[in-house]
């Protein structure tokens, strides 16, 4: 159990929560824009480009995680066939980083989302909105982009 | 139906649906034809015209054919037999109504039956005649229960308040079932409001206390005995001014059945709105079938008064507040 805790685990497992959590988030959320994108063109096909647009937003945060878990395994040099060695503090230094895009990437991706869903249903009701319906659910997505920027700067910061 | 369940595609469905109701303009520019064959051919022009109807006097089949494909959708949308059950009940109590009364005057009932309940008009009429009431779901025990006092008192009256209390009852419960706080607000309103109607129209036709306690349907928050001492009282507005519905008593009470009617409607249409600015819950779809129901009202009042040449201000007067 010793040896479990180790600088390399630590980095690893931050990287792997940021893409899992952010990844959860964006699918749930890409998932509830989805149904209500379908719920609307079971009634009128023709708005399928329009919701499909804002369908697609709630899907950022999943590529968020995923480039800070890239970035992680760069850093600890996993892709380059040599891993680092890194002591425990290093390790869950890494970790901490990886932390604001996991949690705000889960909820802002479900926020995001049901955000999208009303937006679609605002296009259902009223086609020449789609830019107002877009505007609401990027707003949420200034938070996801905040927590990136957090956990990009941090990982910039560790010295290895 | 769970408590935070969410239905996106139904609802974004049922909001697509919304731009085919008919709106307020609409319904106005009806009561404004020159006659009822103009007023026809408006309707016409919108969903209800997918009925195509030679005689203006058929109009009620354009009307029950829409609303029974709304009904319908609705069900597609959410499949979940205890939601539907919900807003499709009063219509087999209606038919069992008809069919009842049918049986006791020997008048065919056949053009009253209403479509859209849980049961189809043939079976329900089948299973009746047969007294077949195992098969009838939810409603046998009270039709037994109903044909029963007929033979005993052979006063119609009985029929029509066992069989809507029997309604109440089973809507209730269903509400309960399904267990979304919405749903059950609008089934206690419904019953209160109900109640309030039966109140005021016993009192204006001057009829007995009695009558009052028998037609009191259950579910609703205002209980027996207060209905009882508006009743009694000189000014049941007086009575009723602090409970819960004071407001619409206080300013529709006393301006006469009609006026309150109207009002009752107005109410309930009123507390479904709020449902607009919900997005991922059911109560849209709630809303949705209420501004259905209400629009069909609208339209067999527009139509039957153009029929009678009643003058377009009352009319107008007497369209329903409209959900759009």
């Amino acid at each position: 159990m010793s040896n479990l805790i180790s600088g390399e685990f630590l980095a690893l497992l931050g990287g792997a929560l940021a893409a899992l959590f952010a990844g959860i988030g964006s699918a749930k959320g890409v998932g509830i824009a989805g149904e209500a994108a379908a719920g609307v063109v079971s009634e009128d096909p023709n708005k399928f480009g329009q919701v499909l647009l804002l369908q697609a937003l709630p899907g950022t945060q999943g590529i968020y995680g995923l480039l800070i878990a890239f970035i992680v395994m760069v850093k600890v040099g996993l892709l380059s066939g040599s891993m680092a060695e890194l002591s425990v503090v290093q390790g869950a230094s890494i970790f901490a980083a990886c932390m604001p895009i996991a949690f705000v990437g889960l909820i802002s991706g479900i926020s995001q989302g049901k955000a999208a869903a009303a937006g679609v249903m605002l296009v259902g009701k009223k086609p020449s909105e789609l830019a107002k319906g877009m505007l609401f659910a990027a707003m949420v997505e200034t938070y996801a982009v905040l927590a990136l920027l957090v956990s990009f700067l941090m990982l910039n910061g560790i010295q290895i | 139906m769970a408590k935070n369940k969410i239905y996106p595609f139904a609802v974004a469905s049922v909001r697509a649906m919304e731009n085919k109701l008919l709106t307020k303009q609409k319904l106005m520019q009806m009561a404004e034809a020159k006659n009822a064959e103009e007023a026809l051919r408006l309707l016409a022009d919108t969903d209800y015209g997918k009925t195509q109807v030679r005689d203006v006097h058929d109009f009620e089949e354009m009307i029950q054919n829409n609303l029974e494909e709304s009904y319908e959708s609705i069900q597609k949308l959410i499949p979940n037999e205890t939601f539907m059950n919900i807003f499709l009940f009063k219509n087999d109590y209606h038919n069992i109504k008809v069919l009842i009364k049918e049986e006791i005057s020997d008048v065919s009932g056949r053009k009253f039956m209403v479509k859209g309940g849980t049961l189809p008009i043939e079976d329900i009429r089948r299973h009746f005649r047969e007294r077949n009431y195992s098969e009838l779901p939810y409603i046998g025990r009270s039709v037994e229960e109903a044909i029963d006092v007929y033979a005993k008192t052979k006063n119609g009256r009985y029929v029509d308040t066992i069989l809507d209390k029997a309604c109440f009852r089973n809507m209730t419960a269903a509400a309960k079932k399904l267990g979304n706080e919405f749903v059950i607000k609008y089934i206690r309103r419904l019953a209160d409001v109900t109640n309030l109607k039966t109140l005021l129209r016993i009192r204006e036709t001057r009829r007995s206390e009695q009558e009052l306690l028998e037609s009191i349907v259950p579910g609703g928050d205002l209980d027996t005995e207060m209905l009882l001492r508006a009743f009694k009282s000189d000014s049941a507005t007086a009575v009723l001014k602090d409970t819960a519905h004071g407001v619409l008593c206080e300013s529709y009470m006393d301006q006469g059945f009609t006026v309150f009617e109207k009002a009752c409607d107005d109410y309930l249409m009123d507390f479904v709105k709020d449902a607009k600015y919900k997005t991922l819950t059911p109560e849209p779809v709630v809303a949705y079938i209420l501004a259905k129901e209400t629009e069909a009202k609208c339209v067999r009042i527009i139509m039957t008064c153009k029929l009678h040449d009643i003058d377009e201000e009352t009319i107008k007067e007497r369209v329903r507040e409209a959900y759009v």
